[in-house]
């Protein structure tokens, strides 16, 4: 499905969380000077701008924070997946991602929902997405 | 201290055979005219590019202006507006010899660049801060706005009928404004009957995006008096960003909450800094990419409690006769997308009386705003009695 999506294009900074994708790990920025967390993962800590960021592994569960019913679309390779649901999940570790919605009854308002991450794969690309963790 | 003294327009629609600089022609000279000003007076020209853009030194060379001592493209969009006119205001303090600088913007936005993304072609490959958000479907501005309006509902149970209020008080100003592209009334039963294309929106609830430009003259105040008009002062200008606002969707995920917009961290400033309060407001002009955005506003401005303005705007209260009399031109949802420059055109129309069967009955002073969501700005504007 998200699989017909743009391919993310990985840069210094990005390369770690999608490499952890493709190994289906859920990677968040971890500053190993003060250990602050942050997604979209950053070049120094915003906290203590410290340039050396690692990686922690998260556990990959979260609850829905807000939602995104897409009935319709003006691109063309997302119309053609209409209806589709695009969430804000925050994580146990406390930072938030944006992703699909699989496996909700549609229509359903998910906010408060507890989700688990998971992969979809293609040739170019992993991409994580989200379904209920039931 | 700054004054607007000239507005202008081009027509608003869709021109393919016509240029953005053409449109910007149009609406620059209308606006200089209006304040009974000749080319020989603009000292400057200031724009704030996004996609669409005309250079301020292409806008001179078409239009022969051959004395500016300012010429400059800001480039920071329609959150900017308000921040810009308080730009222009320091500019007016630093340069004590600039007396009239042109504030412009003209939009392609129907038969060239689609903010809304009609047109678009397949995206095959997503960079920086959109590698974390386009590879899920998840693009445009009105995907964005639902993340925001999710939140609006889920925690005060926002209904349809809350955003058909904002649309449908909207239009029935827009059958009093000729510029307007939706001009005929919309009832309740049309717009429930319309698809909804990303929930909670449909098509009405998103501003119509038009082929345009709108421009306005601003005034060192000492030369505002001799000019055509009753000079509308800029009494402040503010500009905020929640914390972790960034410059797309994207920064979503680093905002703590989606219930309040940069409205919340501007309006005690604003109010303080022009002297006037909240209750004394007479009309609103709110950034309306969105229906939501004017519910959002609404809130965040304390114009109304946190969770009550779709109540606020279905009792009348954003109505022409009602308390805040709101988008009383139609706002972008009804006249067209002019990228928050509609505000100022109209809030100027309303404080010098000049607005016809849509007019606020002694007007004196408009609140205008520029941005939807995490970053914007907004101003003051008082006319000083006669």
């Amino acid at each position: 499905m998200t699989g017909a999506g743009p391919v993310p294009v990985a840069d210094s900074v990005s390369a770690e969380f999608w490499a952890g994708c493709r190994r289906h790990q859920l990677l968040i920025a971890r500053c190993i000077a003060c250990e602050h967390l942050e997604f979209p993962p950053v070049e120094r800590c915003t906290a203590c701008w410290s340039d050396r960021v690692g990686s922690l592994r998260s556990e990959g569960r979260g609850i829905v924070e807000a939602v995104a019913f897409i009935r319709s679309s003006v691109v063309p390779q997302f119309m053609e997946q209409c209806p589709y649901t695009v969430v804000l999940v925050r994580l146990v570790e406390g930072v938030r991602m944006v992703g699909r919605l699989h496996g909700a009854d549609a229509g359903e308002d998910p906010i408060g929902l507890a989700v688990r991450v998971d992969f979809v794969d293609t040739v170019d690309c992993s991409v994580p997405v989200w379904q209920p963790a039931g | 201290m700054a004054s607007i003294t000239g507005i202008g327009t081009s027509r608003y629609g869709n021109f393919p055979d016509r240029t953005a600089l053409s449109l910007a022609v149009e609406a620059v000279t209308d606006a200089v005219t209006d304040a009974a000003l000749s080319r020989r007076d603009v000292a400057g020209v200031v724009t704030y590019g996004l996609d669409n853009d005309v250079a301020p030194h292409a806008l001179a060379s078409a239009l022969g202006l051959t004395e500016l001592d300012f010429a400059y493209d800001f480039r920071a969009g329609g959150v900017a507006v308000s921040a810009l006119l308080g730009v222009v205001d320091a500019i007016l303090a630093a340069q004590r010899d600039t007396g009239h600088v042109v504030v412009y913007r003209a939009v392609k936005g129907r038969s060239g660049h689609r903010y809304g993304g009609s047109g678009r072609s397949r995206i095959e490959r997503a960079s920086g801060e959109s590698q974390y958000t386009a590879p899920h479907g998840w693009t445009t501005y009105a995907e964005h706005m639902a993340m925001w309006a999710s939140q609006h509902r889920h925690r005060y149970g926002t209904k349809d009928v809350d955003y058909a209020a904002v649309v449908l008080t909207q239009r029935a100003h827009a059958q009093h404004n000729s510029r307007a592209v939706r001009r005929t009334p919309l009832t309740l039963d049309e717009y429930l009957g319309a698809e909804v294309l990303v929930d909670p929106f449909r098509r009405h609830d998103m501003c119509v995006e038009v082929d345009g430009a709108c421009a306005l003259v601003v005034s060192r105040d000492s030369l505002a008096d001799t000019l055509r008009w009753p000079r509308v002062r800029i009494a402040a200008t503010a500009q905020a960003s929640l914390p972790g606002a960034g410059s797309s969707g994207h920064e979503v995920m680093r905002l703590d909450s989606l219930l309040q917009c940069y409205a919340a961290l501007i309006a005690s400033r604003l109010f303080e800094r022009s002297g006037v309060s909240r209750t004394e407001l007479c009309g609103a002009q709110l950034y309306d990419s969105f229906s939501h955005s004017v519910l959002l506003q609404l809130e965040s401005f304390g114009i109304c409690p946190p969770g009550e303005s779709g109540e606020y705007v279905r009792s009348g209260n954003c109505s022409i006769g009602g308390v805040l009399p709101t988008n009383t031109g139609g706002g972008m949802l009804a006249e067209g997308y002019l990228h928050g420059m509609n505000q100022y055109h109209e809030a100027v129309v309303q404080l010098r009386g000049a607005a016809g069967a849509r007019q606020i009955p002694d007007a004196w002073n408009m609140l205008v705003s520029s941005g939807a969501t995490s970053t914007g700005s907004a101003a003051l504007l008082v006319r000083d009695a006669a």
